[in-house]
């Protein structure tokens, strides 16, 4: 397949991962010494830990193949006119700096391994919201990223976490001053346009006390036949009175093996919120969490997983109740098709001391024809007597009594069933922007055309 | 009842132990059984070790229900394994219903490892209690293999541990057959420093339509250091299927003990009731008198000790 991507890199690395690349990596990057250790020892991690033996089939992925930093610019854009039109028509075919025009407070974009445009209306720049690339963020607040960065999630959690502390490039540093409500959404939208490439980028949000914001991501690439992969680590730290929902639409090719941590702490009376769709992908694996860490803080995450042929999603949630007068929520939907497979993992647990914690998980889904696969693998861990926790599930084809009901409208089979799958994701539509939810509702009908009625 | 072989086995050489129950129902060891029907004891054979199947032992025994055998008096596993002269309690039961058998056993789980496999075949259906209270680290294991279509199974399960007892329940529904039915419910008290471990796995294989699954536990947890680990595992791999799971952790409701200590009760009967409460569905699905009442005795002086 013709590779259609930007092509005049700045620097692109040799495929394979080694001492040296990491080095380069950071030396790059003008990263102080501290940093360029706390990779090495990631790299040394990554390189100790064995494959997970679990989820997804990850055989056919072989981190010697893949090139682990591409530069595609010198520096990074504000403005969309000074971004190169090869990059540019690839960013407006997906409708980015459209959206930004509309609704949106601020948008970062980046393309292979680097942030190549930035901007943040200025009303929110006055009130002191910082909103940088990770790279950049590092060089202005050395101190506060060093303060949070792998605080929530360090490199030894898990193999892929040790391989992003090792080779992050890009993401976003984002803090919201004390008080600071950020009403519009912030986007970030990551693309890979390379074949056989590694995008590893590392996402920083604090909230300070009583702000709020909501941040949006969204994911793409072409497909070629080489695999690529995308292993993100995002960090949320919620500090006391906070509001933070982060949504992400990840719609990657179907040559893209995604495995990402993704993991939030919330502080006294503080909210979390992850709303995680995801629609594309060869292999998923991604389980959001959140630690409820002081008394009053909540927790909520939504997911959905539409999993088509050849694609194997294995999402799910996790929520650790530490505090009391905890409560927490998870909602998660998936609808398989076309020989597709969704795994639901989920994990609620409450810790010893942990009084008056209220938590439930429910999960649903859907198998539209019979070569489909649906699992639940949830987990409940109970320490604390005076807590109530509830999990329920199910596992079912579309209702034909609905069916029959919407047909008898003068509706088509093909439209009655769209409606009854648009119905059956309610509660993660409910939870997006209106703009991204008629995207969302787009995207379901066209993946099931054909594949039902 | 005697330990027997007919007359016609013991010239063909066929070895092991049989007993008889009523309407052609038998209880034999793992030898008679891969003797008399091989194809039966080869797929339990497959879905075990080899090095876990002792053969010639006592301690897998198998239940036989054969075609049309209606079997609706309770049988106790406790008394048949007693009088099938099995010194020790045994460990692993397997129960196979023929096509069109009914079968309804009660359990009162003494072994600390215990494991029973139910193998059902066309139109069977199976009822099954089990308690599960004695021993200080309980592995208790119960599968059903739903083999033929339009099979039926019921089990309903309750556990009692307190003090430092582990308890690791593990029950698996595995539905290899269109229109089968499976209700699995297992309800328990955990106080005192007990660790309970549920795992609950549904599996319904390709092919397998019309298939009806119900998972259901519920936890009471009354202990300061009591732990409950529970996880239910769905595999649906048929769309045309109705399974649903549910999970709950709980403690007493503050509510409805105030209102029985508003009517007199003290913390501790008013606790009595709640519990017993709980455990409702168990006693009210048994109709026989005796097993019923053999039943609410065991509970309550499990649930003082408990209080």
């Amino acid at each position: 397949m013709k590779n259609n991507s930007f092509d005049d890199y700045v620097f692109k690395s040799k495929k394979g991962l080694s001492k040296e690349l990491v080095c380069q990596l950071s030396e790059q990057k003008n990263e102080p010494g501290w940093m360029t250790d706390f990779r090495l020892s990631s790299l040394a991690l990554f390189e100790n830990m064995p494959m997970p033996q679990w989820g997804c089939d990850l055989s056919h992925l072989d981190t010697n193949d893949i090139h682990f930093y591409i530069k595609p610019l010198k520096k990074m854009e504000r403005s969309w006119d000074d971004v190169p039109d090869k990059i540019k028509r690839t960013f407006e075919a997906i409708g980015v700096p459209q959206a930004e025009q509309q609704f949106l407070a601020g948008v970062g974009a980046q393309y292979e391994s680097e942030m190549i445009y930035k901007s943040l209306l200025e009303k929110w720049e006055k009130k002191g919201v910082i909103f940088l690339d990770s790279t950049e963020g590092l060089k202005q607040y050395p101190k506060l990223f060093k303060k949070y960065f792998a605080s929530v999630v360090p490199p030894s959690d898990n193999k892929f976490a040790a391989l992003n502390s090792a080779v992050w490039s890009g993401g976003n540093f984002i803090i919201v001053p004390k008080g600071v409500h950020i009403d519009e959404p912030l986007q970030a939208y990551f693309r890979i346009d390379a074949a056989a490439f590694g995008q590893f980028e590392r996402t920083l949000i604090i909230a300070e006390e009583g702000s709020s914001l909501e941040y949006v991501e969204g994911c793409s690439a072409p497909v070629y036949k080489e695999n690529s992969l995308h292993s993100a680590v995002v960090e949320v730290v919620a500090l006391p009175g906070s509001h933070v929902r982060y949504s992400t639409i990840q719609n990657w090719s179907e040559n893209v093996y995604n495995l990402v941590t993704k993991r939030a702490v919330a502080y006294k009376d503080a909210k979390i919120e992850w709303i995680d769709g995801n629609f594309g992908s060869k292999a998923t694996m991604k389980y959001p969490s959140i630690v409820l860490k002081e008394r009053g803080a909540r927790g909520q995450i939504v997911s959905i997983s539409v999993p088509k042929e050849g694609q194997h999603q294995d999402t799910g949630a996790k929520i650790i109740h530490q505090a009391p007068d905890t409560s927490s929520h998870i909602i998660a939907k998936s609808i398989s098709q076309k020989g597709g497979r969704s795994s639901f993992r989920g994990l609620l647990k409450v810790a010893k001391g942990a009084k008056d914690v209220i938590a439930h998980m429910k999960c649903d889904s859907l198998l539209v024809d019979d070569i489909s696969r649906a699992d639940t693998y949830p987990n409940i861990m109970v320490e604390e007597k005076k807590s109530a926790v509830g999990h329920e599930a199910s596992v079912s084809k579309i209702n034909d009594e609905q069916l029959f009901y919407i047909k008898s409208r003068g509706l088509s089979e093909e439209k009655a069933r769209a409606i009854i799958v648009n119905g059956f994701i309610d509660a993660f539509i409910k939870k997006l922007p209106m703009e991204y939810a008629v995207e969302i509702n787009r995207l379901i009908a066209a993946d099931l055309e054909g594949s039902i009625g | 009842m005697a330990d027997l072989h007919t007359m016609t086995e013991a010239k063909k050489g066929i070895h092991g132990k049989k007993m008889g129950l009523p309407n052609g129902a038998f209880v034999c060891d793992m030898d008679y059984f891969q003797a008399m029907y091989p194809e039966r004891a080869a797929h339990y054979l497959s879905q075990n070790k080899p090095e876990n199947v002792q053969k010639g032992g006592r301690d897998n025994i198998v239940l036989y229900a054969p075609k049309e055998a209606k079997i609706k008096e309770f049988v106790d596993i406790e008394g048949v394994f007693s009088d099938f002269g099995a010194e020790e309690p045994i460990n692993k039961i397997i129960i196979y219903l023929e096509e069109y058998s009914y079968l309804k056993i009660y359990a009162i789980m003494k072994k600390e490892s215990f494991k029973c496999s139910i193998h059902l075949e066309k139109s069977s259906k199976f009822d099954g209690f089990f308690l599960f209270s004695e021993g200080k680290i309980l592995e208790q294991q119960v599968n059903l293999f739903l083999m033929g279509s339009d099979a039926q199974a019921n089990i309903n399960g309750c556990y009692f541990v307190d003090d430092d007892q582990t308890i690791c329940l593990k029950t698996l529904q595995h539905h290899k057959a269109k229109n089968t039915q499976s209700r699995v419910t297992v309800c328990g008290v955990a106080s005192g420093n007990a660790n309970c471990h549920y795992e609950g796995k549904v599996i319904i294989d390709h092919g397998c339509k019309k298939v009806d699954v119900l998972q259901n536990n519920k936890n009471l947890l009354i202990g300061r250091n009591a732990v409950v680990h529970a996880s239910p595992i769905v595999e649906a791999r048929e769309n045309d299927v109705t399974c649903t799971h549910g999970c709950a952790v709980g403690t007493f409701d503050k509510e409805k003990l105030f209102y029985l200590k508003s009517r007199g009760l003290t913390e501790e009967q008013a606790q009595m009731v709640l519990i017993e409460g709980f455990f409702d569905f168990f006693i009210h699905s048994l109709d026989n008198q005796i097993v019923k009442k053999d039943l609410i005795e065991r509970m309550r002086v499990k649930m003082r000790h408990m209080i």
